[in-house]
């Protein structure tokens, strides 16, 4: 497999977890402003888990195609920056059991940045697949 | 930008100008020193709190408003009957206000907010970030702030319970329950209590109260002859008692109890007395309040052995009539008392609690009983069942989905039921209240009572069975004299018939003057008719003037025959009221309609009156009946 077809599988692999991701999240959110399930933070963790999965997804990128792609290779770099920080504050949210913080964080900047992130992966994909 | 000071002074205006006492129970000067407010990434104010778990926010950092609006409808969409029926909104924990912000414009006519605030320092925290005014000058909001769960959930109730309970639904966010964490589960808890004792206390007066009064009048020979618990003040003092309630855990107790039956003084429930004397156990004093008939089947066909009967002076006299050992009574309420003083001594007030083992309970710690061990109390579901064997109620419970879940005797969950688990508050209550008295549980099952000291029962009575044999003869008053009271009951009960038989006469005048009246503004000559129906209301007026002068006991005793017509008056009152506030702002519609108004409110009264009448007719022959029978006593 050469690169190109590693990006566009490893890309389409994450644009189907972002479509997937959305609803779920939002099931999550509000799961977690109403306190309803005690396993929510479990939950959580496994969404963080998600996270970090982009975010290497994201690190992977903006090397593989800084050359060929700069602007995209941008986006990824600006995502990798936005999602670490999003996820030190819910570290932190978590420490203290703050719900609000969490579901905030996740309905006000998580979801926004996965609807940019999802378009940006769209589009590469979609370029790379046309310069082939 | 407007300053903290001039918002503080804002809010205390208006508070000042709604309920100039208000203020007067808080401590404006109390400082929140784990709240602090934030401005929100979005620009609007939001409330972060501490705890040990660290820094946590009250409101959404990103929007506030949004957020309580999504909240409030999610609740509305869920439970749309509920809100929709429900007439009060009961919002814990004041936060910035939000909750208001979004529950109000969602209010139809008649539907109320309730705000409860447990700590000072947070409302004051709240007056001094926010105009409040707008929502303190309105009439649909009530505020409480009380630190104490018990009177926090008293104010609510009486807020809720006019003359019928209405229905409410209580808003407590997750985070404020985690401010006030132990707050919020007994305010919770009191509150349910609370109401289900009103709804219970008002379905008694309306559904028994005549029985309560005939079965006290019919009770009056054996009451007369039969000493107060007045008379058994601390006449068992720092010796112990086991009290016995007729719960599933009973069962496995009764070995021990039968080995130690004569070794420590046992006060049971009589509805336990089968299935004790099944087993060969014989408690020293029986109790039983219940005024109903069903309460017979417990002591039917049962010989006494000795035993003797503590009841109510409302127990059901077919249960006090059939006993044939020593009784003592109790009354259930000052009211009771102070009509019985003008037929005999004092007998003393026992509070019921809601349950015949609170009898037993209070019996005790009137003796002085110490300690006082609880035994067969389970107040939960134990093993699925309702009571001990032979108790007419039992039976293997289906959990419902009106039981919830209480903290158990050896820890874990029970099932219980709402009416049990206010049995348990007022245990809890009462064993808070008299610390003088130390409290076992040797029930070894069911749910744990705060409180109570937990026990098993083979170590109890290794502790405090004593080595003789207990002899409850030399507990019963020597001063007693019957016979003394037995010609002043008879004087006082004729006294009574004549009052009763005037207040039937007055009552029958002013259904007359009623009538009268009725007809005068039905007349359709305007300048005859207004002077008839000024004479007839002058008349009336007078009339009800007499009618309040009749005696209190005379009175009782007349109200405990008609309760339910009171009530159903009481009821259409009410439920005009609420016609009014759906149909308010119809002010010329109330004009037109002003004379039927009248006309219907003198038909209620009526109403009330012919019951009066038929209440007179009713009790003169029983307290005659009562006379007879102390005479052949």
């Amino acid at each position: 497999m050469n690169d190109q077809n590693l990006i566009i599988s490893t890309s389409e692999e994450a644009e189907k977890y972002l479509e997937r991701a959305k609803p779920a999240l939002e099931n999550l959110i509000r799961s977690i402003r109403e306190f309803k399930n005690e396993n929510d933070m479990q939950v959580l963790g496994q969404a963080v888990e998600g996270f970090d999965w982009l975010n290497q997804y994201a690190q992977s990128m903006q090397s593989l195609i800084a050359e060929s792609y700069p602007v995209v290779a941008g986006e990824f770099a600006q995502f990798e920056k936005d999602i670490s920080f999003i996820m030190s504050q819910m570290v932190e949210g978590s420490s203290s059991q703050d719900h609000i913080l969490i579901a905030d964080l996740m309905e006000y900047e998580v979801i926004p940045l996965f609807d940019g992130m999802k378009d940006t992966i769209t589009r590469i994909i979609n370029e790379i697949k046309n310069h082939s | 930008m407007v300053s903290m000071e001039s918002i503080f002074e804002k809010n205390i205006a208006a508070i000042n100008k709604r309920n100039p006492n208000f203020l007067k129970k808080i401590d404006l000067d109390e400082i929140s020193d784990d709240l602090f407010s934030v401005e929100g990434k979005r620009g609007a104010l939001t409330l972060k709190a501490r705890d040990s778990s660290g820094e946590y926010y009250l409101h959404s950092p990103y929007d506030p408003v949004r957020e309580m609006n999504q909240l409030i409808d999610r609740e509305f969409s869920s439970e749309e009957k509920i809100f929709k029926e429900a007439r009060f909104f009961i919002v814990m924990g004041i936060g910035l206000g939000y909750c208001l912000d979004a529950l109000l414009p969602r209010l139809k006519k008649g539907q109320k907010v309730i705000l409860v605030e447990p700590r000072d320092s947070d409302f004051i925290f709240a007056l001094k970030t926010r105009d409040f005014s707008e929502f303190i000058e309105n009439d649909a909001i009530s505020i409480v702030v009380q630190k104490d769960p018990g009177v926090a959930a008293a104010h609510v109730s009486h807020l809720i319970c006019s003359t019928i309970q209405r229905s409410w639904k209580l808003l407590l966010h997750p985070v404020m329950m985690r401010r006030n964490f132990d707050f919020s589960k007994q305010f919770v808890l009191k509150l349910r209590g609370n109401l289900f004792g009103i709804m219970t206390g008002m379905n008694t007066e309306i559904g028994l109260s005549h029985l309560f009064a005939s079965n006290v009048i019919e009770n009056i020979p054996d009451i007369v002859r039969s000493p107060g618990v007045n008379s058994f003040i601390n006449a068992w003092r720092d010796k112990p008692v086991i009290v016995i309630a007729a719960g599933p855990s009973l069962d496995k107790q009764i070995p021990l109890l039968k080995k130690y039956n004569d070794k420590i003084l046992m006060i049971s429930v009589g509805a336990a007395w089968r299935n004790l004397s099944s087993e060969g156990v014989q408690p020293h004093i029986l109790a039983a309040v219940d005024p109903q008939d069903i309460s017979q089947t417990a002591f039917n066909g049962l010989e006494c052995k000795g035993n003797w009967l503590l009841a109510d002076t409302a127990t059901n006299r077919g249960v006090v009539g059939g006993f044939k050992g020593k009784k003592i009574f109790s009354n259930s309420y000052e009211k009771l008392e102070g009509f019985l003083t003008h037929v005999c001594e004092k007998k003393g007030v026992l509070g019921s609690g809601g349950s015949v083992a609170h009898i037993t309970f209070n019996f005790a710690l009137k003796m002085g009983a110490n300690p006082i061990i609880m035994v067969g109390q389970d107040l939960a579901y134990t093993d699925n069942l309702t009571h001990t064997k032979g108790h007419v109620h039992r039976k293997v419970v289906t959990v419902d989905d009106e039981a919830f879940e209480v903290p158990g005797y050896y820890g874990g969950k029970l099932k219980t039921s709402i009416q049990m688990d206010t049995f348990r508050i007022y245990f809890e209550d009462l064993i808070k209240i008299h610390p003088e008295s130390r409290v076992i549980n040797a029930t070894e099952g069911g749910a744990k009572i705060e409180g109570t000291e937990q026990m098993p029962l083979a170590e109890v009575m290794e502790k405090f069975a004593g080595d003789d044999v207990i002899d409850i003869e030399n507990l019963w008053p020597s001063n007693h004299h019957f016979s003394q009271n037995t010609e002043q009951a008879i004087d006082y009960i004729n006294e009574i018939i004549e009052k009763i038989k005037s207040a039937k006469v007055l009552a029958n005048d002013i259904l007359d003057s009623s009538e009268r009246l009725k007809v005068a503004l039905d007349e359709t000559d305007s300048e005859k008719s207004s002077a008839a129906i000024d004479m007839e209301k002058f008349l009336l007026k007078d009339l009800y003037a007499q009618f309040r002068e009749v005696d209190e006991s005379a009175i009782w005793l007349i109200e405990s025959f008609t309760a339910s017509a009171r009530y159903g008056v009481l009821r259409s009152m009410d439920e005009r009221d609420d016609k009014l506030d759906v149909e308010e702002g119809d002010e010329e519609k109330e004009m037109d309609d002003a004379k039927s108004e009248g006309i219907k409110n003198i038909d209620l009264n009526s109403e009330f009156y012919r019951n009066i009448a038929t209440a007179c007719d009713a009790v003169v022959p029983a307290l005659e009946k009562t006379i007879e029978k102390i005479n052949n006593f």
